[in-house]
């Protein structure tokens, strides 16, 4: 069973995009803020992580910048999902050194489709 | 003592200056010396024995001019004459001839002594000086004549005036009396100040009189004043009249009438200051247009990104559920498809409030709020909106302690205070840390009610203190939570139709107070006013 890590400090999107993923037989981490993902990153090393660009504490950015610096996380494909659209410029480049981007409001089929991307550019990878 | 005559014969024969010779009675040369040799050309030998009159021109041959001549100093004794006479080679010379009749010792006559001088060179002097005299006179009548001209064409075309050294007025012209409107009278003996405008700067005057007390010529233009106070610019040419000392004495001034051409020039700067200035409003305004453009425009931006953000939240978690409650078909799942129904609820109720801020927003700014005061107790509407937020305080562990002090009977719009309690209380809960305490205080004193809201949660940054109350502003350490930036911008417009104030003290991550302040009994009048 693969492996998700989903970051978000939205409880409700949170708790709704953990059970779409469980409902599609996927083993499901999940943290509030880029802190807390990161270390659950380390300790289970998921597939893919889903990751919140705008949280209160550590937010997308920092993760990222966590997730560079570590040997083993860095490896593993990384979705920013936004809820901000326009984007600013920061937030493209933020997007740029991600492996993919989803949108809110996103489907659960467009969750889906993402996650399988990645986890076949998860298999290039290793 | 007896004349020794043979030294006075040697001496008279060779005087060279001078011709001196003896004529015979009838006008023969009987004796002659060197001089006359000189002046006359012949020799002693070639004019012995000739008579006189080869001497004279033809003209006075023929006027008996030598008979007379003899004549005359015969009857006279001695006779001078002054005339052309010619010498053996033609050419002529003027002499100055003196005869003198000689006689024996009975008194007969003897014959003629004869002194002749060439003073053609005196002649020709004199000639010269006459023509030089006659010359300059001709040229001083020319000049005289041609400065009366100049004087008059000067006077014709232009102001004039001379002063003394010390600006005296001691001649004008008509022009001047014209231009000035004083009488000729008025001006002489005057100063030549009586004329000044005070209009040029000292400076400008110092230069003048330091110039042409300096022996040169001053030109410019100046403005002077007229006898009716009436203004008048001229073109100015100042020349000073040097003595022998070379210092100047008097000075005269030529100007001419350039008023016209003044005022058409000061017209010329009076449009262009105008113009000047009415680029500068219009720049003004086109500025500040652009700035209020960019204000709206920025203003416009961060809705879009604040509506983006604010909207698609809520649609996430209405989306995502609905999509769940799809995979909860069976009888037994209908818990799990209550919870995604009430979280599809609870966001719609979100995205209601966001509309129901800008719709409040909307109006407030339009001014279509109309407050209408009641009769209600404060106390209960602060537990009655604390009741209301319970549901978010207790998705995160927190408590509210509230404390009266006073009694809550107010008369106030009790929907206008009801949603300002609502935004602070919501802001305490959202910016307030899990398990946070929030603690509300009412006080009513001399007729003013305040509440305060006080949180321990991340607090506002001192630098974003001063913006918290614009609309869409969002604080630095906000940035990430969700809200819209209109709360506080639609309390502040609140407290304003009410009359009352709202401050607050915050520190970032110690936590904010926020305190409203109005009157206990809101002013009769007020009420259905819509509160502009």
């Amino acid at each position: 069973m693969k492996k998700i890590l989903v970051i978000e400090d939205n409880t409700e999107i949170r708790e709704n995009t953990v059970e779409m993923l469980e409902l599609n037989n996927y083993k499901v981490f999940s943290a509030k803020n880029g802190n807390i993902g990161f270390q659950l990153a380390k300790k289970n090393k998921p597939d893919v992580i889903l990751c919140d660009m705008m949280m209160p504490d550590t937010d997308g950015r920092e993760f990222l910048q966590l997730a560079k610096n570590h040997v083993i996380v860095r490896k593993i494909p990384l979705i920013f999902f936004s809820a901000g659209s326009p984007l600013p410029d920061i937030k493209k480049k933020l997007i740029k050194e991600a492996d993919d981007f989803l949108e809110k409001p996103f489907s659960e089929e467009d969750l889906l489709h993402a996650i399988e991307r990645a986890l076949k550019k998860q298999m290039i990878n290793f | 003592m007896q004349p020794d005559l043979n030294n006075y014969k040697v001496l008279v024969e060779n005087v060279k200056d001078y011709a001196i010779f003896i004529l015979d009675t009838d006008g023969h040369v009987t004796s002659w010396n060197k001089g006359a040799e000189k002046i006359k050309g012949y020799k002693e030998q070639e004019i012995i024995g000739r008579h006189m009159s080869v001497f004279y021109t033809k003209e006075d041959i023929e006027k008996k001019i030598p008979e007379k001549n003899l004549q005359n100093a015969k009857r006279l004794g001695q006779f001078e004459d002054e005339g052309w006479r010619v010498r053996k080679d033609g050419s002529l010379f003027w002499a100055s001839v003196t005869f003198t009749a000689l006689r024996d010792k009975k008194g007969n006559l003897t014959g003629f002594g004869k002194l002749t001088r060439d003073i053609s060179r005196r002649r020709q002097n004199e000639d010269e000086i006459q023509r030089l005299n006659r010359q300059l006179e001709n040229q001083l009548q020319l000049s005289q004549t041609e400065v009366l001209d100049y004087k008059h064409a000067l006077d014709e075309s232009s102001i004039v005036a001379i002063t003394d050294q010390k600006g005296i007025i001691t001649h004008v012209n008509n022009n001047f009396c014209k231009i000035s409107k004083y009488s000729k009278e008025e001006l002489l003996g005057q100063d030549h100040r009586i004329i000044n405008s005070k209009y040029h700067p000292k400076e400008l005057i110092r230069d003048l009189w330091v110039t042409i007390a300096n022996g040169k010529i001053w030109r410019g233009e100046l403005k002077n004043r007229a006898k009716d106070g009436t203004y008048y610019w001229v073109d100015t040419t100042i020349v000073p009249f040097i003595n022998e000392k070379g210092k100047p004495y008097q000075y005269l001034a030529i100007r001419s009438d350039i008023t016209q051409r003044k005022l058409a020039e000061e017209q010329i700067i009076r449009i262009n200051q105008n113009l000047e200035k009415k680029i500068k409003e219009r720049t003004f305004e086109l500025t500040e247009a652009l700035e209020r453009e960019k204000e709206v425009s920025d203003m416009k931006s961060r809705f879009v990104s604040m509506a983006s953000h604010e909207f698609r939240t809520p649609l996430s978690a209405i989306l995502s559920s609905t999509s769940l409650v799809d995979h909860y078909k069976d009888p037994e799942q209908s818990e799990k498809r209550h919870k995604h129904i009430e979280r599809i609820r609870s966001s719609v109720r979100n995205l209601t409030d966001i509309l129901d801020d800008f719709l409040s927003l909307d109006k407030l700014e339009q001014s279509k709020v109309d407050v209408n005061n009641t009769h209600f107790d404060l106390h209960k509407l602060v537990e009655d909106v604390t009741e209301e937020t319970s549901g978010m305080m207790k998705k995160k562990n927190q408590r509210v302690n509230v404390l009266h002090d006073g009694q809550g009977e107010i008369v106030q719009d009790k929907k206008i205070v009801r949603n300002i309690l609502l935004n602070l209380l919501s802001n305490a809960i959202k910016y307030s840390p899990e398990d946070g305490e929030i603690i509300i205080r009412t006080a009513s004193k001399n007729n003013k009610v305040s509440v305060s809201i006080e949180d321990k949660g991340i607090g506002i940054p001192s630098e974003a203190q001063k913006d918290l109350f614009s609309k869409f502003f969002r604080a630095r350490n906000a940035a990430n939570i969700q809200g819209t930036g209109l709360g506080l911008n639609i309390v502040k417009r609140y407290m304003e139709l009410l009359d009352g104030s709202i401050y607050f003290v915050s520190e970032e991550n110690k936590g904010s107070t926020f305190t409203i302040e109005f009157a206990q009994k809101a002013d009769s009048e007020k009420q259905g006013n819509n509160g502009t």
